[in-house]
């Protein structure tokens, strides 16, 4: 009797909850579908209103919003690509290679992920500055290569696979390079995952890194573009129109890879 | 897994060449990845450090200014108020999280059906963009009688109150926006805490009669106290570094009211291009988390 209660409870607090966290979620997309001033009136007009794309239309015909998915794709997906190879190539090397220079490299790696981003991307504006990397795709994909705190997850991982493996393909005659693509990366594929949708996801929605390195429209990334529609203040259902694109590449990498992000957030959890 | 060596093919004179090869394998990645990480991580942070010492200009030559920099930081009134807002939304902030995040934990934990779900809504605002939860959150606490939260006040006979437009609310709704975005983190972590509590335990509780509130205080959270730790350090550090919220909701207002460090940093770098003494703001940030990781790497050797 007294557990069906305690379950009951459960159960209550737990669809509470749900609620709670989808509402803002729901505003967003119905705020999207309503013509109207979604945000005026009692709660009764806000589901009574007619269902429309209009918003849609109008915010997509505004100039530069394509680009912005188009610039957010290529600063998202290319570093991601790279984050990954350049991190289980660097961590193979590190959790299994031995060479001159190793422990004060790593060192130095280590000491740097301490380091917050704002510590140093003031010099690193006065170099692309110099450089003229800013408003230009390098300013992402040349530093945003690889990632130190993802090199370590993977080395931390491939530690784990076991030297006889690596072993028997060099008997093999395999080459270091043939060892890496065909042993290693396809026994790391879960920590691959874990990498390439945290890297896709940080830098989908990074705004302070972009808002920095570009001031051209043209070059802003969706969530650059939609502050500066943000803090002009427009109209709600615009606005909304604009969040939902910007949401749904993270929905549906979030829907399909879902797994890995509970398993990322553990691994990283136990690393530190 | 030992191969009998007369099963081994022979080397062949062109995979001799390619061993030579692979001898320099290692150099030639890590060669270039060093060289890149001097280039844009620990070459501009060095240059940071010296940046604090100097008047430093995009264009045109810059000088060395000794200490001007830090007795600036010393004296200026707006950057210690900014010090302290950063402190107080910590407070506003990491308790919540800490709290709601065991809450939820235990929830998706306690067997009941759609787990799974449930963890994946709870998560949902950790992928969300800062951009999209702040376009809502305007909305939410619009500070006109019509807004979500202003209704529901009204319903309980309430008047309606300013928010964001608020000295006193500001950084009360920025927090509970952060709590709301972090919240599922923090939920991940306590479940696999609470995974790792042997089953044992609770059914030694249980022999020796502790109710529900009892097994909680004996057996879940002083088990837990690692994580709490973890998660403690982590979401604190994640908050002294809050700007997304700010620079999209408020702007640091009103009259300087929600300004925190990494704000008052972008302002004097990126909007005055005063890059020396953002340089210098960015330093003390470096410093606060420092400390911070050191508390927790102190802590955990003493297994506290």
């Amino acid at each position: 009797m007294q557990s069906r209660v305690r379950k009951l409870v459960v159960y209550v607090l737990a669809i509470l909850s749900c609620v709670i966290f989808l509402l803002p979620f729901l505003i967003m997309i119905t705020g999207s579908l309503q013509d109207k001033y979604f945000f005026m009136g009692a709660p009764s007009q806000w589901i009574t209103q007619p269902l429309t794309l209009t918003n849609f239309k109008i915010i997509l015909s505004r100039p530069h919003i394509l680009r912005w998915f188009i610039n957010s794709a290529v600063i998202s997906i290319i570093p991601m690509i790279t984050t990954v190879y350049i991190g289980a190539l660097l961590g193979y090397i590190y959790a299994k290679k031995d060479f001159v220079g190793k422990t004060v490299t790593f060192w130095l790696f280590l000491s740097m992920i301490m380091v917050p981003m704002q510590s140093y991307v003031i010099p690193r504006y006065v170099l692309f500055a110099k450089f003229n990397w800013i408003n230009t795709y390098w300013a992402f994909l040349i530093p945003q290569a690889w990632d130190i705190v993802y090199f370590f997850l993977l080395k931390q991982y491939m530690v784990s696979i076991p030297d006889s493996l690596i072993e028997s393909a060099k008997i093999d005659g395999a080459s270091e390079m043939a060892i890496f693509h065909r042993i290693i990366l396809p026994i790391s594929k879960t920590s691959l995952a874990i990498v390439a949708v945290f890297t896709f996801i940080s830098r989908w929605n990074d705004l302070f890194y972009p808002l920095l390195f570009t001031t051209n429209a043209r070059m802003f990334p969706m969530t650059v573009g939609l502050a500066s529609l943000l803090t002009q203040g427009g109209k709600f259902s615009f606005e909304m129109a604009g969040t939902v694109i910007n949401f749904i590449p993270t929905f549906i990498v979030f829907i399909l890879m879902r797994k890995y992000f509970v398993q990322g957030i553990a691994t990283t959890g136990m690393k530190n | 897994m030992d191969s009998d060596p007369s099963l081994q093919p022979l080397v062949s004179g062109g995979a001799i060449v390619r061993n030579r090869l692979d001898k320099w394998f290692p150099y030639l990645v890590v060669g270039p990845i060093f060289l890149h990480f001097t280039l844009f991580y620990l070459g501009p942070f060095l240059t940071n450090v010296i940046m604090s010492f100097m008047d430093w200009k995009v264009v045109g030559d810059s000088t060395f200014v000794g200490l001007a920099n830090w007795g600036r930081l010393f004296r200026d009134p707006i950057l210690w108020q900014s010090l302290k807002i950063t402190v107080v939304f910590s407070l506003y902030y990491v308790v919540p999280v800490i709290a709601l995040g065991l809450g939820l934990a235990m929830i998706v934990n306690s067997g009941l059906r759609g787990a799974p779900l449930f963890q994946a809504i709870y998560f949902l605002p950790v992928v969300t963009s800062f951009v999209v939860i702040a376009g809502i959150w305007v909305w939410i606490f619009s500070p006109e009688p019509f807004g979500l939260v202003n209704q529901i006040l009204a319903f309980f006979g309430l008047k309606p109150q300013m928010f964001l437009a608020s000295r006193q609310q500001a950084l009360g709704v920025l927090a509970g926006l952060s709590i709301f975005k972090a919240a599922g983190t923090a939920m991940v972590y306590y479940y696999g805490g609470l995974k790792d509590i042997p089953l044992e335990l609770y059914e030694a509780g249980k022999i020796d009669g502790a109710d529900g509130l009892k097994t909680f205080r004996y057996i879940t959270w002083p088990l837990l106290k690692p994580t709490t730790l973890f998660v403690l350090i982590f979401i604190t550090v994640g908050s002294f570094q809050v700007f997304d919220s700010i620079y999209l909701l408020t702007g640091g207002g009103p009259s300087n009211a929600t300004t925190t460090i990494v704000h008052q940093m972008y302002l004097h770098g990126f909007v005055f291009f005063n890059l020396g003494y953002a340089g210098t703001i960015s330093i003390v940030l470096m410093l606060i988390i420092l400390v911070l990781s050191m508390v927790q790497n102190v802590l955990v050797k003493y297994d506290y």
